[in-house]
């Protein structure tokens, strides 16, 4: 039948219609997440299951997709992904997923009691109404006894909208083409499906307060949700700087909403679901444990830092920034350009910790347009760029060209020891990808992008 | 009675006088007269029959007079002797009425056998006209035939004198333009050679680089790897160390 409705709202290559909506360039490893983050709206749900997932326990993510829940490496989780979409699970594996593979979810490739944990978020509304017991059914096979199943599921709400039997083969297209549903269910029918398989279920109905900037963009202009359009048209015109801000408070208020474990009445929008053949703990915050998401700190400033007592090899001469310094709210989130850079607005900081600093090497490039003479027709305007260390100018530069350069900056001889440092680089200017974009908007203030930032003992 | 055969005597009489009359206008009229008829060539054969059947017409009508009876008793003198002469007359008329009988049967038949050949006569007269009448338009169409054949030779030799001209001014333009041509391919070629040694030129250089971006790209992914694989190293290293301590560890316990 869902393949029935696929063809009806014109969906040909299922494979390839969920690589353009869920593959994306961003990056979820695991190393790059920014603890603050964790108040993100857009990592609420990632955040229910690391608080519910043990640390060193297996985790199976079904439709990983780009590889939302690559975070949960961070506890020291084995974790395998599958997904319909061959991109999709090389995305995740990519993101630091343990093991992932291309298959649909009704003939799982793992043995039986594989998994402590069997987790989907989005995934369940995707599944067609007469696939959805016997993926039910490999959930229960691939899970060891005791294992837990988490999902976070789309729902629907029949008082507000239209089955797909009533939908004409117009409306199924429109809808089908915004996320891909073609198994929505109400609340409650998807607690009584799981009951058949599990003994003990639990379900909150979650999202009818907290949603995105975007989620609630989208719920109204593609979806129809009756929010104030004034509150929308709002949220429409904010910035970059400005939605982050918003779906950073909402995803504060949604964390709190699980703290104090309050329920929420039903909204016909989503669910979280946990069932198991063994009796539940809590519902939120079961495995809470955000040690490993708050320390940054890892062997490299541990080894900078001159933890070699004990070591027997070599103790390096260098070590990465990348994955372990302090980036500030000057830079964007990673991105896959590749390799994985951080783009800076015009001017970014990068707090870290060493015995001794000697030089730094850093690779950066700029997409800024009409840097440099190579357009004869427009002037040249190349990005000025100073590099400072603890406030002392390093070098300053200015950049005539797109291509990688590689940049080494030798650090005065009064600064070499003083333990905690703090590198800032500062752009003359920056720009605005896609301002105009409305299908997708990208107005982040970019400058130059930086990776392989590099400290030289 | 006598009154009335007098006056049709005179008709007749007059009547082949004004019968006579055209007859001889005709022989002396001039030729264009005759050329009224479709321009047809006088006929003297026409002519002599058209006369002799007026005059048969004129015998005809002194045979229809008294063909089929006698002459009226008449006399010109009054009382007495006008008497005697009728009854005379009369009695002349009743004694050779055996003999003039069959004169006047004569006289009829002769009438009945001239009317059938006047008859006879119209008729052919009649077709012969029709059929000068039917050569006169075949004369006229072969003299309109002749008028085309003859405009439409002067046509085809007006064309042939102009396609002759054309094809002399055909070929003077044809040279004109395979030399126009000539010259604008070898052009065409000079343009096109420049044009694609720019392209090239263009090409290489895009492709240089783009070559440089994707090796620039490439030493900064490798270096990126290069990182990551000193930082698993370090974690390998500081994992294999923790494992030592705590191995360390246990055989102290188990020797203590």
């Amino acid at each position: 039948m869902s393949e029935d409705l696929y063809k009806r709202a014109g969906v040909e290559d299922l494979s390839e219609f969920y690589r353009t909506k869920f593959v994306s360039d961003e990056v979820l490893d695991a190393r790059y997440f920014s603890a603050l983050d964790r108040f993100d709206m857009r990592f609420a749900r990632t955040m229910w299951v690391y608080d519910n997932v043990r640390a060193n326990s297996t985790a199976l993510d079904l439709g990983c997709g780009a590889g939302m829940l690559a975070l949960l490496k961070r506890k020291g989780v084995t974790l395998a992904g599958v997904d319909l979409s061959p991109e999709g699970a090389l995305a995740s594996r990519r993101n630091g997923y343990d093991f992932t593979c291309a298959a649909g979810l009704t003939r799982l490739p793992f043995a039986d009691a594989t998994f402590d944990y069997a987790v989907s978020l989005d995934v369940l509304g995707h599944v067609g109404f007469e696939e959805k017991d016997a993926v039910l059914s490999e959930i229960r096979r691939v899970l060891r006894p005791g294992g837990v199943t988490l999902h976070g599921i789309e729902c629907t709400d029949r008082l507000a909208q239209k089955s797909y039997e009533e939908m004409t083969d117009e409306e199924l297209r429109r809808f089908v083409a915004v996320d891909g549903h073609v198994g929505l269910e109400e609340e409650h029918e998807h607690a009584a499906r799981f009951r058949r398989f599990f003994p003990h279920v639990a379900w909150e109905p979650r999202y009818a307060l907290c949603l995105s900037s975007e989620e609630f963009i989208k719920q109204r202009d593609e979806y129809g949700l009756p929010f104030e359009s004034d509150f929308v048209e709002y949220l429409r015109g904010l910035s970059h700087a400005e939605r982050r801000a918003f779906d950073m408070a909402m995803g504060y208020v949604f964390g709190k909403v699980s703290d104090l474990n309050v329920r929420l009445p039903r909204s016909g929008l989503y669910v979280f679901l946990k069932a198991s053949d063994a009796p539940l703990g809590p519902f939120y915050n079961e495995h809470r444990d955000r040690t490993a998401l708050l320390n940054r700190a890892d062997s490299h400033a541990a080894a900078a830092e001159g933890d070699s007592a004990t070591s027997q090899m070599e103790a390096p001469r260098s070590f990465c920034l990348d994955r372990s310094a302090d980036f500030d709210d000057g830079w964007y989130e990673p991105n896959v350009l590749p390799p994985v850079a951080r783009w800076m607005k015009r001017r970014g900081r990068i707090r870290f910790r060493a015995a001794s600093l000697h030089s730094l090497r850093l690779d950066l490039t700029t997409h800024v347009p009409d840097l440099g003479p190579e357009d004869p027709a427009r002037a040249a305007r190349p990005v000025v760029l100073e590099l400072l260390l603890n406030g002392r100018r390093l070098s300053a530069l200015s950049l005539f060209r797109h291509g990688w350069l590689s940049l080494v900056a030798e650090v005065p001889e009064e600064l070499t020891l003083a333990r905690d440092f703090e590198l800032e680089l500062r752009a003359s200017r920056t720009w605005r990808p896609r301002p105009d974009d409305a299908r997708d908007r990208d107005d982040r203030e970019l400058s130059i992008a930086v990776c392989n930032v590099e400290a030289r003992l | 009675m006598a009154d009335t055969e007098v006056e049709n005597t005179l008709r007749e009489i007059r009547e082949r006088v004004l019968a006579a009359a055209p007859a001889r206008a005709s022989e002396h009229a001039p030729a264009n007269t005759t050329a009224r008829n479709g321009g047809a060539a006088p006929s003297t054969r026409g002519g002599d029959a058209g006369e002799a059947l007026a005059r048969m017409d004129a015998n005809l009508s002194t045979t229809a007079r008294a063909w089929s009876r006698l002459p009226p008793v008449l006399t010109n003198r009054r009382g007495a002797l006008a008497r005697v002469e009728l009854r005379l007359k009369r009695l002349i008329k009743r004694a050779a009425h055996w003999f003039t009988w069959e004169q006047v049967n004569f006289n009829s038949a002769a009438h009945n056998a001239l009317g059938d050949a006047r008859a006879a006569l119209d008729a052919h007269e009649r077709a012969l006209s029709s059929l000068r009448e039917e050569l006169g338009r075949v004369r006229e169409e072969l003299t309109g035939l002749r008028a085309d054949v003859e405009s439409g030779a002067a046509r085809a030799t007006e064309l042939e004198a102009r396609v002759s001209s054309a094809e002399s001014r055909f070929d003077s333009r044809l040279a004109e333009l395979q030399g126009a041509l000539a010259s604008g391919l070898d052009n065409l070629r000079g343009e096109q050679r420049a044009r694609t040694d720019g392209l090239r030129d263009a090409l290489r250089n895009e492709l240089r680089d783009r070559a440089e971006g994707v090796l620039e790209e490439q030493r900064v992914c490798f270096r990126q790897l290069s990182l990551e694989a000193s930082e698993l190293a370090v974690k390998q290293d500081r994992a294999r160390r923790a494992v030592e301590a705590r191995l360390e560890a246990l055989e102290q316990r188990r020797e203590g």
